[in-house]
């Protein structure tokens, strides 16, 4: 996964986006999007566990 | 509520298990208490005619009135409802909530409209500085 989409982009942004081969998620999608800032940051690292550190990867707008 | 505002002086009574809480927690998170009280009064009187809003901390380490339960800002919602040219289902819908949850959001804009232009001016900001760095790197790698 590269990117995860916030609770205010559709699930179908992610679809398209994933229609046009980029590995992308919206939180909605996995369920995240009740969860904390904290924990979505866990729930992003465990579903990436082979990709290393997320530091200075993860850009909240 | 980033809204800078002039301070003034008064005095509260407060029991003294919530002064030590107040203290331990502006301990904890590196703040003064008067900038904690300010924080937390603020927040509350704020959230009291609001009971599907809370405050939580973003990127920018602001705290933003945002829908309980869910990630979306009050500003998120604001900009979706402008989106759907003011359709209140429809946002809902494409957000993901009830629209009850967007009459919410919506109703705490109509009490602090400036705050809300303000956080939404800031986030908006936000993005262009974010897109503007990636694509300062894109080009480094031209």
């Amino acid at each position: 996964m590269r990117l995860a989409l916030e609770h205010h982009f559709s699930p179908l942004i992610a679809a398209r986006l994933r229609d046009r081969g980029h590995e992308v998620v919206a939180v909605r999608e996995r369920a995240w999007h009740e969860l904390s800032d904290a924990a979505l940051l866990d729930a992003l690292l465990a579903a990436n566990p082979g990709e290393g550190s997320f530091v200075d990867r993860i850009h909240w707008l | 509520m980033a809204t800078t505002l002039s301070m003034t002086q008064r005095s509260f009574r407060i029991s003294s298990r919530t002064l030590e809480l107040l203290e331990e927690r502006a301990s904890a998170r590196h703040l003064s208490r008067n900038a904690l009280v300010d924080q937390l009064l603020g927040e509350a009187v704020r959230t009291d005619a609001h009971p599907l809003i809370r405050f939580r901390m973003g990127a920018s380490g602001q705290r933003r009135p945002a829908l309980v339960g869910t990630r979306l800002y009050v500003h998120d919602v604001i900009a979706t409802l402008r989106g759907e040219r003011g359709d209140v289902e429809a946002a809902a819908e494409y957000l993901g909530v009830e629209a009850g949850s967007v009459r919410a959001a919506l109703a705490y804009y109509g009490d602090f409209p400036a705050e809300v232009e303000q956080d939404l001016e800031a986030a908006t900001e936000l993005a262009a500085q974010q897109r503007a760095r990636w694509e300062r790197g894109q080009q480094a790698l031209e």
